[in-house]
This record gives C-alpha cells, structure tokens and sequence, in this order.
C-alpha cells in the first residue's frame, strides 16, 4: 500500500491511500499517522478515492486515530469511499461517528 | 480359588487306543475352542456380575493409594482385559468423572488383577472341570434361583477354560512325541525371536493376552514348549495387545488418549524390558529372571505362571516409581488436543463457594476471555490455514460451549451459597452477559459457517465479507470496551452498535431485486448473513449496555 502527505493548509495534512487497508498494511499506515500526530498534527485529512478495500484492522486505526486526535481537540475528516468502502462504513457504523465528505473542499471547510 | 503351588494338570485320556494325528490336532483345535469360549463367557459373565457398580464406585475414588490398589485390581480381575479396563477409564476421564492422572495406577494394579486368574492352571483340572461344568450347567438350565445366573456363567465359563486347557494338553503333549514333530520343537527350543514372534500372531489372532498366556502354560507343562519358549510368547502377546490397544483407541483424542497411551507403554516397556533382561541372561548367564523363577519351581507351568504375574508386577511398580517420567513423555508426544487445550478454562475454581465474590469477578475474567476469541473466527476464514492459530471455528465453537456449561455450573454453585444484595446484583449482571455472550458466539459461528460455504467467485462474496469486517470491527471494539472499562470506549461501542435493521432491510431488498439475477442459494445466503448481521449487532448492543452496569 502506498500512502502520501501532502499539506492542503498549514494545519492540515493530507494523507492519500493507494491499495488495501487491511491486517498487512495497518501497522505501517498507524505508523504513518502517529509519525504525524507526535510532530504536533491534529487535523489529519484522509483521501480513499484510491483505496480499494478496508478491513476491520484498517477501522481500527482510524477509530485509534480519532480517538488520538479528539485528545488533542483536533479532528478527522475522510473523504473519497468508493461503494465497496462506504458500505463497510454504513455497517460497521462508522458512518455515524465519523465525518466523511464527498470532496476535499467540503471536507477542508468543515475543520 | 484355591492355590496350589505345584502342577496338578493331568492330561484327560481321550481313548483307550493310541492317538492318530488327526485325533490329536482335533484335541488341540476342540480343546482351543473350548478355552476361548470359556474366557469369553468368563468375562462376560464377570462383568455382568458387576455391571454398572464399578463405574458408581470408581467415579467416588479417592486419592488414597489404597483404594486405588484395590479397586484396579479388582478392575482388572473382573474385565480379564487391560485394554478394556484402559478404554473403560479413558471415557471416564472424557467424561471429566476421573482425572487422567488418577488412571495410571488403576491401570497398572489392573494388570495385574487381570492376571491373577492364571492361578487357574494350578487347579486339579479333569475331576474340577467336569464337575464345575456340570453343577454350573444345571444352575444355568433351571437357573434356581434365578440371581445366580451370572454367577453360574461365570463358573461355567471357567470349567471350559480348565477343560479346554486339559484337551490342549493332552493334544500337544502327544504331539510332543511325534517324531515329524521333533525337529520343529528342536528348532523353536534355541530360536527365541521366534518364539516371540509366535506370542504376537497368537495375540493378533486371539485378542486376548490372558487366553495366550493360559496357552502357553499348558503347553509347557504337556512339554510341547520349554520354559525359555513359553517366557517369549508371553512378551511377545503382550507387545502384540500394546499394539492393538494403541489401534482400538483412534477415536479417543487428547487426554482421553493418554490415558490409552499408558496401558500402551505399559504393556510394551514390560514385555521389551523382560525380553532385554532374558538375552542378557542367555548371553552373559548372569542369574536374571529366569534364573529366579527356576529357585521358585522346578516345573516349567509353575515357572510360566509366576512369570505372568511377575511382569505385570514389575511393570507396575516401575510405572508408579516413575510415574512423574512416564507422564511427561506422554505429554510430550502425545500432548492433547488443540480443542482440549481451548476447552480449559482458565479462571474457574472448585472453590467458589468460599467467596463468591472472588468467584463472581473469576466468571468475568473467564467471559472476557471467551469474548477475546470471537475475532479468531474470522481470522481463520480471512487466512485459513495460514493463520497463525490454523483452528477452525468449530473447534473454538466446541470449546466455547465447553467452558461456557463451566461457567453456568459455577454460577448455580454460587446461587445455592447466601448472597449479599450486591453480590446478588452482580451476579445477575454476569448471568445477563452470560446470554448475550452466549448468543453472540453462536451468531458469529453461524456466519462463519456461511461464509465458509460461500464460493469465492459468486456474487454475493463481497457482500459477505463487507459484513465479516463489520462484524469484527465491533467485537474488536468491544472487547477493547471491556477491558478498559473507559465511559468513552463504551460510548463508542454504543454508537457503533445502533440498530441495522433498516440498512440490512435495504440491503435485501436491493439484492433480490430482478437486475441480479441471484441463484436460490445465493439469495438464501444473503438472507442468512443479513439476519445474523442484525441479530449480533442487537447483541452486542445489548452487552454495550450492560457494561455501564456497576459491578461491586
């Protein structure tokens, strides 16, 4: 899986998934993204239009992900689920609790 | 049963004329039916006499060393078999009424109590046998009175031993003479291995060590076989009933199993010690055993009787000496099984009853260890063999339902003592998540159950899987609730758990609709997965909201 940062503001990054989130690759994206938090990030931007699967080891580091931001009063916006993603999304009930938007202006305007 | 330490065997004269081969062999072959009919209805009869009072006593047995001494060889004398009395305590111990620890001592004072009745040999055959048979033939016609039948089978089936041994005797004694006959003899006198051999294809033929040994006594004392021959046979039957033992056991598994596997080594340690010992003595003339029972005796039956009861008795006491060895070669390359280990609990204890409290928190930490192997199902179906646990579904389902009937028995333990209020609420907390516990395992077997029947290629595979992922994430996340007890992580198990009854509708729907063209078994799966799917999420739901509950 390939994952690239970008900054779409000073206080937002961006991070880009290409692949499968699954049990394989979780612990280098949770690598990832803590890498990101420890240098003082907080509002973290992530982009699945390239993401082809996620399983329940990729929810968790995004559960493990929110919960780490919301310490820090900062915020997780995903957006880009294609069908297969968002239908793991609507029943695991991630839909509920996470803030997921169409585009990355949408999303940019919400933090 | 009277011993008499000298042999009193008389050969029964079969005519008046000298004997012709054929009447010879037909004595040996009437002789040797008549014998095996006889230790066959001695058993029976032996073990309907009993019946079901050994199970009830031996399931009370204490740990005291003599209570075990007595009832093994009881057991052993009563079943005339070792591997019976192996089977018999292997299902026990399956049954968790004995523990497999317990077995090893019940075994081996069975060998010997099983060989015990080789003093029958000892008897004065022809006047007893007939005797016997025909007192004991008239209890069983008229069966006066009428509890005594198995009593009158039992002897009766000892007089046809007795007579049979006499007709086996007197056939082979009178072979002995034969001149065709002497090179044979001459050449089984010095080849041992041989004779070896010969024990094990009779013990493969007869099933029965006791019927071989009993053999090979009378044709010692008709002087068909020398003392040397005799001692080999009975190793090698006895090497031969391990074997068989071993076999008769493929259905047992895991401790079970092992305690099979003692009466397996038992039986082939002895007879391949006591064949070590005889070649050293032939070879170096060192006074071993055979020296010893020739001081006993100085006739060859005699000789061959003691052996028999000899081997089982060192065999026994090398077997409790080191009895701490012998177990951990068992466990070693016999350890058991993957689903016994799984079926252990690891919390529960016998002593709940001293502080129900402290039992009340030990059935938590056993039903949150139970929960943490939920996500292991799904993890076989992701990986299959290839993960890193490669155990089924079924076999933790199996396991589950194991140690859950632990924990309810424990919990009517506790129920029956005098609870305080908040013990008393406690325990209806953990009785409540018992349920749903219980329901959630099964739902998540019966998905893994379809979705392992679920062809990869069909159209319905992604569906299956997106619900599988799903599912887990929200055990995963329960768990993770459990074990911190954090008001935030039990929030989120709430929010994440809201009713899908709505979305699994719409996913139905959407999927039976006429553009998908599903197969009847496609559209029954999809129904299946989306009920289950449903009826966990409620589930864990449920367990989310019993979590808030205060415990004391």
């Amino acid at each position: 899986m390939k994952i690239t940062v970008t900054d779409a503001q000073v206080d937002i990054k961006v991070m880009v998934f290409e692949g499968n989130l699954e049990t394989n690759t979780s612990p280098e994206a949770e690598q990832k993204i803590n890498s990101l938090i420890e240098t003082g990030v907080k509002n973290i931007l992530i982009n699945f239009e390239k993401l082809n699967y996620i399983s329940s080891a990729g929810l968790r580091v995004l559960l493990a992900t929110a919960k780490k931001l919301k310490t820090k009063q900062g915020m997780l916006c995903i957006i880009g689920l294609n069908e297969t993603v968002q239908e793991i999304f609507e029943m695991s009930g991630f839909i509920a609790i996470f803030n997921v938007f169409d585009s990355e202006s949408e999303a940019i305007k919400h933090f | 049963m009277i011993f008499l330490f000298s042999s009193n065997l008389q050969a029964t004269t079969l005519t008046t004329s000298p004997h012709t081969s054929y009447d010879l062999v037909a004595a040996i072959f009437g002789g040797l039916g008549i014998f095996l009919v006889g230790i066959k209805s001695t058993a029976t009869h032996l073990h309907q006499m009993t019946g079901g009072i050994f199970k009830a006593v031996i399931a009370k047995i204490s740990n005291s060393k003599l209570g075990i001494f007595i009832w093994g060889i009881l057991l052993g004398f009563f079943t005339q078999s070792g591997r019976a009395n192996s089977l018999i305590l292997a299902g026990f111990v399956q049954a968790d009424i004995l523990r497999k620890h317990q077995c090893l001592p019940i075994i081996c004072w069975g060998n010997l109590g099983s060989m015990l009745i080789v003093f029958l040999s000892m008897l004065p055959i022809n006047t007893f046998a007939l005797l016997l048979l025909g007192l004991t033939a008239l209890g069983l016609t008229f069966r006066i009175p009428k509890r005594f039948v198995n009593g009158y089978g039992m002897l009766f089936g000892v007089g046809m031993i007795m007579y049979g041994l006499s007709l086996i005797k007197s056939g082979s004694s009178g072979f002995a003479a034969y001149d065709a006959i002497t090179p044979f003899l001459v050449y089984i006198h010095s080849a041992y291995l041989f004779s070896f051999l010969l024990g094990m294809v009779a013990g493969l033929l007869i099933q029965s060590n006791i019927a071989v040994t009993f053999l090979s006594i009378v044709m010692t004392s008709s002087g068909f076989f020398q003392l040397e021959e005799a001692i080999m046979i009975i190793y090698g039957t006895r090497a031969c009933t391990g074997l068989l033992t071993y076999l008769f056991a493929f259905h047992f598994q895991g401790k079970a199993k092992q305690v099979v596997v003692v009466q397996v080594l038992f039986e082939l340690f002895a007879s391949l010690l006591f064949v070590l010992l005889f070649y050293v003595e032939i070879w170096t003339q060192w006074p071993l055993v055979v020296a010893m029972l020739k001081n006993i005796s100085t006739e060859a039956n005699t000789q061959a009787m003691y052996l028999a009861l000899f081997l089982p008795f060192v065999g026994t006491l090398f077997f409790l000496a080191f009895s701490k060895y012998v177990w951990l070669f068992i466990e070693k390359y016999f350890p058991p099984s993957a689903s016994e280990a799984l079926s252990m609990p690891e919390f529960l204890s016998d002593y709940v009853t001293d502080s129900p409290e402290t039992g009340l928190i030990l059935i938590e930490k056993e039903q949150f260890r139970l929960l943490q192997r939920l996500p292991f199902y799904m993890a076989y179906l992701r990986e299959g063999t290839a993960n890193e646990h490669k155990i089924s579904p079924q076999t933790y389902h199996a396991a589950f339902l194991d140690i859950s009937n632990k924990i309810t028995n424990t919990m009517s333990t506790i129920l029956a003592v005098t609870l305080s209020a908040r013990e008393a609420d406690y325990l209806i907390k953990i009785t409540k998540t018992q349920e749903q516990l219980v329901n959630l395992e099964s739902l998540i077997f019966q998905l893994s159950e379809s979705l392992e029947k679920q062809a990869k290629n069909s159209k319905t595979f992604l569906l299956g899987k997106n619900i599988m992922e799903s599912i887990d994430l929200l055990v995963l996340t329960a768990i993770d609730a459990v074990a911190s007890k954090d008001e935030m992580d039990i929030d989120m198990l709430k929010m994440l758990t809201q009713d899908r009854g709505d979305m699994m509708t719409k996913v139905r729907r959407n999927s039976f609709s006429s553009e998908h063209e599903l197969s009847p078994l496609e559209r029954n799966f999809i129904l299946d997965i989306t009920i289950i799917f449903e009826n966990a999420v409620l589930t864990l739901r449920r367990y989310a909201e019993l979590l808030n509950v205060a415990k004391i």
